[in-house]
């Protein structure tokens, strides 16, 4: 019950393996809060008879519990600076900034050598729309298709309003700013349809901003990539058609009648 | 019988009836004693809406695919609910405690600038006035927050409805800045002879910490809905993407007061709950210096690590990394002053009366809260967390827990200052525990719910999800928060009416607003006390004790007759 979507990125679970460790660090800062907060009132209450012990001072006691918290507080950061740099922090901010410049950078040679290919998700939020286009220009809205175990980049950006995407157990929360792209960065590993939202306020129908990403086997992608470039040029092409027989408005015209 | 002699001379102008009206008098009033009055009046009454906003949010929530509620009237009910909550609440009820009772506690016949509280006070009201009017319009409709582009460019909203969060805003911010300039000058130079810093109450310290947070974070806000005005309607391009501007920009301004806000409700709590612990205890922290330092430590690291809101925009890591070390620091000064209060707590026979109840309430919510809150101040659970409904448990646990519980204790225990009578104490107790197992159990679903992935904010959650229990047992949780607000509040409002009548000083406590009648005369005092320690009221209990004491022994060993 307490337990996030699995993982099915290497970034979902060291997001995943850093929740149960901050869960237990606070359910055992809770327990002591609450636990001590109890035990102090049953020995102040216990302490009747005597007028409350005026006793001042024990400032040394302070300055330990002080010094214990302050490792306690490093010892959290080192773990949160650790897990952040695993899930990949760095290549938010640092590959979006430089992209132009990490480009043909040592990040695709490296993958390169690996014989691993990116592949680049131009993911568009847009009031109240996901919409996804992949390399070859095909696009789907709603819906993300992804071969597994191939690395991935959400190139996100907005048409209009802050989005934040994200997907629970794949990827990271990031924001869609207009005007800006914001690159982030995981390998799907596990075959399967994980549900997603939007998670930043956008206007009225905010709650029905939602997305699905089905992760699939490389051949079924490529499969899955044919059809949906068909049916588009299928589609482009019913409506040149209709433009070029019934003029500019005649399409829009019929399917306004047909409903 | 009748003594033609009278002892007194008369006054003579006893008969002349008062131009004005009472309440007229009581409106414009510049004494800190009725305008700190007014900001918590107002301050609770916004309480009552704002819970109310909030149960009819959670009926539309109640069941998956609910269309109780239309989805641009949840959007209006939850934008008016989030400047409630914050700007005409928790704000204004911290800035009335302290403007009630930070001249009394200081041993100050006023407040340094008497006319300038009247004007504060106005701007708040009118702010508020100008929210709950827009509903015979159209009221925000933007979010909890207002961010660009959604509300800074009108192809997005072009109804009136976000100039009114914006005017609604600034205008009680504005207030609420030039109340707190009046509170650092008041602390700094209208005090008694004698204390010094150091002999602040904790509660007094606090409200100084708060006023100078609000000071920094209050124009932040300010300025920032100042150039969203200019982008909305007079072609400014500060949050537009498209001209170089950035929306981040405001981002990052709100994120600042926002912080700012919340940690005025945590500071301001501290020390209601300090001073409650130490009179009913009858025992002063053991370290006082140290829980004065953690509470501007608080305001610096907290105020600091705004970025923590922010952690899924596109920010440089070492920023959010920096972020996330300001506010695991913040462990330290908070661990600090609970220590202090067990220290208090443990030597100290605590009678537990109706503040006490509400105020070890607040510490466990507060306590659960700062633990969420430090969860997510690390960057990856903050992915996992952020903009789920866990972040506005989180919010709500401390909002709740600090404003709303040690706002009633602190409402409780001071009261009786303020009119002489106390308040309910079985009533408050069962209270007490209504608002804290409701807020629990709500907070606990939201929690979950969160893990599933249900975004904030949201208008309807969908069947299928795994949601529908949490939402379901959060909405019945929320008809028992509702009933022990409104109660809560009735029984206030009883007793400031009805109470019994408890006197000068009903708990001993050590501070000099219990050296004032009840309620203190418009000049506080008839005589500013010396102070000579961090208890002058101590000190004055004890001097009359020795004084009569040496009084009673002169008339029980009178002088032998010879």
């Amino acid at each position: 019950m307490l337990a996030p979507d699995p993982a099915s990125s290497s970034t979902g679970s060291e997001i995943n393996t850093l929740y149960w460790i901050a869960l237990a660090i606070a359910a055992v800062l809770i327990l002591l809060i609450n636990v001590g907060l109890i035990s102090m009132l049953i020995r102040g209450r216990a302490s009747k008879g005597g007028h409350a012990t005026r006793a001042r001072a024990r400032h040394g006691s302070t300055l330990a519990v002080g010094g214990l918290l302050a490792v306690l507080a490093i010892g959290v950061f080192v773990v949160g600076v650790v897990f952040t740099e695993r899930a990949g922090v760095e290549t938010t901010a640092a590959s979006a900034a430089d992209s132009e410049s990490q480009m043909d950078g040592s990040d695709t040679e490296a993958m390169a050598a690996r014989g691993e290919k990116t592949l680049r998700i131009l993911t568009s939020g847009q009031q109240w729309l996901w919409r996804y286009q992949y390399p070859d220009g095909t696009f789907s809205y709603y819906e993300l298709v992804l071969p597994v175990g191939q690395p991935v980049e959400i190139e996100l950006e907005s048409t209009d309003v802050l989005h934040r995407w994200w997907v629970p157990g794949l990827s990271q929360k990031a924001d869609a700013v207009p005007g800006k792209t914001h690159v982030l960065k995981f390998t799907p590993d596990t075959e399967g349809t994980f549900e997603g939202a939007s998670y930043a306020f956008s206007g009225a129908n905010y709650a029905t901003m939602r997305t699905v990403v089905r992760v699939v086997s490389e051949d079924e992608f490529e499969r899955w990539l044919d059809e949906q470039g068909a049916e588009i040029a299928d589609a482009q092409k019913w409506v040149q058609d209709e433009i070029a027989e019934n003029g500019p408005y005649g399409a829009i015209e019929d399917a306004g009648d047909g409903q | 019988m009748s003594d033609p002699i009278r002892t007194h001379p008369e006054i003579a102008v006893q008969g002349i009836q008062s131009k004005r009206p009472g309440w007229l008098d009581f409106a414009t009033s510049s004494d800190h004693k009725d305008v700190g009055r007014i900001f918590i009046g107002a301050a609770l009454g916004f309480l009552a809406l704002g819970v109310v906003e909030f149960f009819l949010m959670r009926l539309q929530l109640m069941l998956p695919d609910n269309t109780l509620i239309a989805p641009v009237t949840f959007n209006r009910l939850l934008s008016v609910f989030g400047v409630t909550m914050t700007s005409l609440f928790a704000l204004p009820l911290a800035m009335g405690l302290i403007t009630y009772l930070l001249p009394l506690q200081l041993g100050a016949r006023s407040l340094a600038f008497p006319r300038l509280s009247t004007v504060a006070l106005w701007l708040f009201l009118s702010g508020g006035a100008m929210t709950y009017v827009s509903f015979f319009y159209t009221p925000p409709e933007a979010g909890p927050i207002a961010l660009p582009p959604l509300s800074g460019d009108l192809a997005f909203i072009d109804n009136n409805g976000t100039d009114v969060w914006i005017a609604a805003v600034g205008l009680s911010t504005l207030g609420l800045v030039l109340q707190a300039i009046n509170v650092i000058v008041t602390a700094s130079r209208e005090r008694a002879p004698g204390m010094a810093w150091r002999r602040f109450p904790v509660f007094s310290f606090s409200g100084v910490v708060t006023s100078w947070l609000l000071l920094i974070v209050g124009p932040a806000m300010i300025a920032g809905l100042t150039m969203l005005i200019i982008d909305r309607h007079y072609g400014g391009v500060f949050f537009n993407a498209g001209e170089s501007g950035s929306p981040t920009y405001f981002e990052h301004l709100s994120s600042i007061f926002t912080t700012g806000v919340y940690l005025i409700v945590l500071i301001t709590a501290i020390g209601v709950i300090s001073e409650i612990f130490q009179t009913s205890a009858g025992r002063p922290l053991a370290n006082r210096r140290a829980v004065l330092r953690s509470l501007v430590a608080i305001a610096v690291l907290g105020t600091l690590a705004w970025m923590q809101n922010m952690m899924s925009a596109e920010i440089r890591p070492g920023f959010l990394y920096a972020a996330m070390a300001f506010a695991l620091a913040l462990i330290v000064p908070i661990g600090v002053v609970i220590w202090n209060w067990f220290g208090v707590l443990a030597g100290g026979s605590i009678k537990m009366r109706a503040p006490v109840v509400y105020a070890i309430g607040a510490v466990s919510l507060l306590s659960i809260g700062l633990a969420g809150e430090m969860m997510q101040s690390l960057i990856p659970v903050n992915w996992l967390l952020a903009g789920t409904t866990d972040s506005a448990a989180g919010t709500g646990l401390v909002l709740i827990g600090g404003s709303v519980m040690a706002g009633f204790a602190a409402l409780h225990y001071w009261l009786p200052k303020m009119t002489g009578r106390e308040v309910g104490e079985g009533a408050g107790k069962v209270v007490a525990v209504v608002i804290y197992l409701s807020t629990i159990v709500i907070a606990a679903c939201f929690y979950l719910a969160g893990l599933e992935g249900q975004p904030a904010d949201t208008y309807r959650f969908f069947e299928g999800q795994g949601l529908d229990t949490y939402n379901l047992i959060a909405s019945i949780a929320s008809i028992f928060l509702l009933l022990g607000v409104l109660g809560g509040l009735a029984n206030l409002t009883l007793g400031v009416n009805h109470g019994r009548r408890v006197g000068h000083d009903p708990w001993g406590g050590s501070t000099l607003e219990w050296f004032a009648l009840s309620p203190p005369p418009p000049h506080n005092f008839d005589l500013v006390p010396d102070v000579r320690s961090s208890e002058p009221m101590h000190d004055i209990r004890r001097g009359v004790a020795r004084d009569s004491a040496e009084a009673a022994e002169a008339v029980e060993s009178p002088e032998p007759v010879a």
